[in-house]
């Protein structure tokens, strides 16, 4: 068991950048887009479940401290969707955080995570995304406070807390730690709402996985460093790829809320060996003592 | 002068009636938040052990079926553990609960179900248990997802 998901794991990091395009290829390309959009969470915002939206089509609403967030259509509607970038728009929006425009994104959409990337990811992405059906469905313009509704403020932003650039693997550690650390920072964004954020809205970088009073949907999300009291210290390896696939938690209940959607929609469609790389990434971070609930 | 004082008194007191009454929780509805909270610690600890010997970590495979019936059955007071709409006290249940009532007894329907499916599953050993253990677990997530609230 142990020897075919370490199997797995290899086959995952060995798996080739895909450059020619045969039909056979193309078609293992979207495969492989699909599962770097599951990876990355992206279903979970950029569908709005809750209200019957249809699949990648936005809309979701994201309340947050800085005021309300609705997901835009990322179907290839020409009009609503991004069905008129070229393919170099859409790598710098993950890239860089802009926009075909040239406007800044707001960091809700974690370009901050997606910047770490692979090339061949975003490319396999971007052509899964062309074959998802296109949805014509208008974005609802965000809700936000009002220090926060130009888009100038983003670049400011960005100056101050932003640092673009790909993954660079950590040759200190194994494999299967890299290709977790490559998931969770790149693709999971598991950072995003799992560490505290200042009140300028950047994390935490010292008090990563800390979890955080405040979340989104002002809702608390919990510490997930190693720290035996206030974190996921005492969970074993078993619990916590249990937890990741399925959404079991050690003590037989089973989550609600955001974690949910996100195992739902995104980490449950991971193989086994994914699961097992981004325990084996999660269980080595700083373990940090800190009460959230 | 003294109407006055009195009128002041008589406001606040309204105000504490109404502002106590909104933070207390009565007996009853205590009584009511107990009973339902023993019926979902019971699944869940039918389910943590029952997960434990599923994946052989506890060798007691002749207890898996007592610990699924366990399940199985608590699943069937969970109609009446959520007749009751209670206000206020140490609960996550949502008022959607008693609001959108149809759709969250569909959902305990479903999970019947499940539990159902994973009982007649338990009976021919742990292995197929372990197939059908996943339903469950969709039909507890369907439910919290939208009627529990997070830990505040």
């Amino acid at each position: 068991m142990g020897r075919a998901l370490l199997a797995l794991c290899f086959l995952a990091f060995l798996a080739p950048p895909v450059i020619a395009e045969t039909a056979g290829a193309s078609e293992d390309l979207q495969k492989r887009g699909a599962y770097v959009l599951r990876a990355s969470g992206c279903v979970t915002c950029h569908t709005d479940e809750e209200n019957g939206g249809e699949f990648l089509a936005g809309g979701r609403a994201l309340e947050t401290p800085f005021g309300t967030f609705y997901s835009p259509n990322i179907t290839f509607d020409r009009e609503h969707g991004i069905g008129a970038w070229e393919e170099k728009d859409f790598h710098r929006a993950l890239r860089h955080g802009v926009a075909p425009d040239g406007s800044s994104y707001y960091p809700v959409f974690p370009y901050t995570t997606y910047t770490r990337m692979r090339r061949e990811d975003m490319h396999a992405l971007w052509v899964y995304l062309g074959s998802v059906p296109k949805r014509a469905r208008e974005n609802t313009p965000h809700d936000l406070v009002w220090y926060m509704r130009s888009r100038m403020a983003n670049r400011a932003w960005k100056f101050l807390f932003f640092d673009p650039g790909v993954y660079h693997r950590d040759s200190r550690q194994s494999k299967e730690w890299n290709r977790g650390a490559y998931v969770v920072t790149a693709m999971a964004h598991c950072g995003e709402c799992h560490t505290p954020r200042t009140v300028f809205g950047n994390v935490k970088t010292d008090r990563a996985y800390a979890g955080s009073k405040d979340g989104p949907e002002s809702d608390s999300v919990p510490n997930i460093t190693p720290d035996e009291e206030t974190g996921i210290g005492d969970w074993s390896r078993s619990e916590l790829t249990d937890f990741l696939a399925e959404g079991l938690m050690p003590d037989g209940d089973y989550v609600g809320g955001a974690m949910a959607d996100v195992i739902d929609d995104g980490l449950s469609h991971l193989e086994p060996g994914d699961i097992d790389a981004i325990a084996e990434y999660i269980e080595s971070v700083k373990p940090i003592r800190h009460e959230v609930d | 002068m003294r109407t006055f004082t009195k009128a002041i008194v008589m406001i606040g007191s309204a105000v504490a009636l109404t502002v106590g009454g909104a933070l207390s929780v009565s007996a009853d509805d205590k009584a009511y938040i107990k009973y339902r909270q023993s019926a979902m610690k019971a699944m869940s600890g039918h389910i943590s052990g029952a997960v434990a010997i599923i994946k052989g970590q506890v060798p007691y495979k002749d207890d898996l079926v007592t610990q699924v019936t366990g399940l199985r059955d608590t699943t069937k007071v969970l109609p009446n553990a959520f007749k009751q709409k209670t206000s206020g006290g140490k609960t996550r249940a949502k008022d959607n609960i008693w609001e959108d009532s149809d759709d969250f007894n569909q959902k305990i329907t479903a999970l019947q179900t499940a539990a159902e499916d994973f009982l007649a599953a338990a009976k021919s050993g742990p292995e197929a248990a372990g197939a059908k253990l996943g339903a469950v677990g969709e039909a507890c997530k369907a439910c919290h997802k939208k009627y529990r609230a997070k830990k505040s």
